[in-house]
């Protein structure tokens, strides 16, 4: 047996192992929440541009007490 | 990963976006790696900005974040006075935006990032980032659920300067306020001072641009927290911890709409997954180790993290949703949030300084 075989694998520092594990989870999250969220209607798509749209927007701010 | 694994797993995702979510998300996740690879390779922090103004009499750091409020301020607000679409980031002035502001302010230094530093430094790897996001975005849940408790305390409407004044003097005001800001700052740090850096003025520059784009396409101001809080309200949901009916905030129609669909929907989402993609994009020529840190460090730096969540929405937002669009789009309550945010901030350094981070 050469000396390669005998050789462990390199371990994973805790700071490589806590990234896996935040971007496993950020992509489990999303994951989930796709399958788990209704169907994206395609036909009932926000403006591409909402400037001069004459759409008023939609999304969420943190500047918005309700 | 190295650099063209990565830009290829984020063309698919794009590509996804464009596919099966919205032409409008694509961009926005386009912006939103602009945003993070800026800010990463910027290092644009607005929490080391503050700090090296206090601890080293350092303007470098808070003239680069004038001069983005100021460029921001030039390119928004004429847009806001000639698109009736586009909205600014309007806050009411009240009691939970002076003491959310505060504790923002002190526990940002602790964390050391706001809601766009966790963000990038979460993307660039730093551990104890990465550990704060999942709590930041709890923290940012619960402040929002709790929103209507605090608002009871007391508040006025929200001030908008472009409704108030028109672009024109709205930014002359906007201008002179932060003329105004630089001048105390110039009193503080004394003559003989450096106020300009390459770093922080393309920073500037770029997040100008950037944050442009994101009002344009969005309709609305670059926003960080709202993002966190919805990932949390979905969990929660889901798990049957919380229910929005009847919740002030929650149960209100828009952000009831916006928690029945995917997150891939919500413009404030799709940017912050950007932000955390492209500073891992830049991440991944970086070099060097963090240093460790002790395991009381750990407790008090996640306890700062939820509050850093929770603070930032009784603040009605964080560095980017109050300050940088709240100022640029005319809202008092960013000019409200800055001075608040300082002061706990002189608490923050001293706590940081005393636990040794």
């Amino acid at each position: 047996m050469t000396a390669s075989e005998n050789a462990s694998p390199p371990k994973r520092s805790p700071m490589t192992v806590l990234k896996i594990v935040f971007w496993v989870a950020l992509v489990g999250f999303l994951s989930w929440d796709w399958l788990a969220s209704p169907t994206v209607d395609l036909r009932n798509e926000p403006p591409v541009i909402a400037a001069g749209s004459g759409k008023a927007p939609t999304g969420g701010h943190c500047s918005m007490a309700k | 990963m190295k650099r063209l694994p990565l830009a290829a797993l984020m063309a698919a995702f794009f590509i996804f976006l464009l596919w099966s979510v919205s032409v409008r998300q694509a961009l926005l996740f386009m912006v939103g790696i602009g945003l993070g690879a800026t800010l990463a390779g910027a290092r644009f922090g607005f929490t080391t900005g503050w700090r090296q103004l206090i601890e080293s009499r350092d303007p470098r750091g808070v003239t680069g974040q004038a001069l983005l409020l100021g460029l921001a301020a030039l390119l928004a607000m004429p847009l806001l006075a000639s698109y009736p679409e586009l909205t600014a980031a309007l806050g009411p002035p009240s009691i939970s935006l002076l003491i959310g502001a505060f504790v923002f302010g002190l526990t940002m230094q602790i964390a050391d990032g706001c809601g766009s530093g966790t963000l990038y430094k979460a993307g660039l790897g730093i551990p104890l980032n990465m550990g704060i996001l999942p709590l930041f975005a709890i923290g940012s849940f619960m402040g929002s659920a709790h929103l209507g408790d605090w608002l009871s305390l007391g508040q006025i409407e929200p001030v908008g300067l472009v409704d108030m004044l028109g672009a024109e003097k709205a930014l002359a005001v906007t201008m002179a306020g932060l003329v105004g800001a630089l001048i105390v700052v110039r009193l503080w740090v004394g003559p003989g001072k450096t106020w300009l850096d390459g770093k922080w003025v393309w920073g500037a520059v770029a997040l100008a641009v950037l944050a442009t784009l994101n009002l344009i396409i969005a309709g609305q101001p670059w926003g960080v927290v709202y993002g966190f809080g919805l990932w949390a309200a979905k969990a929660a949901q889901a798990a049957n911890w919380f229910d929005p009916t009847g919740n002030m905030f929650w149960g209100q129609e828009g952000n009831a709409q916006i928690l029945s669909q995917t997150v891939l929907l919500d413009v404030t989402s799709i940017t912050n997954i950007g932000i955390l993609a492209g500073a891992l994009w830049i991440s991944a020529n970086a070099t060097g180790a963090q240093k460790p840190l002790t395991k009381q460090q750990w407790i008090i730096g996640l306890v700062a993290g939820f509050l850093l969540g929770y603070s930032s929405r009784l603040a009605f937002g964080c560095n980017v949703g109050a300050m940088l669009s709240g100022v640029s789009t005319g809202s008092l309550h960013g000019w409200i949030w800055i001075p608040l945010a300082f002061l706990g901030t002189l608490v923050g350094v001293r706590l940081r300084r005393r636990y040794q981070f």
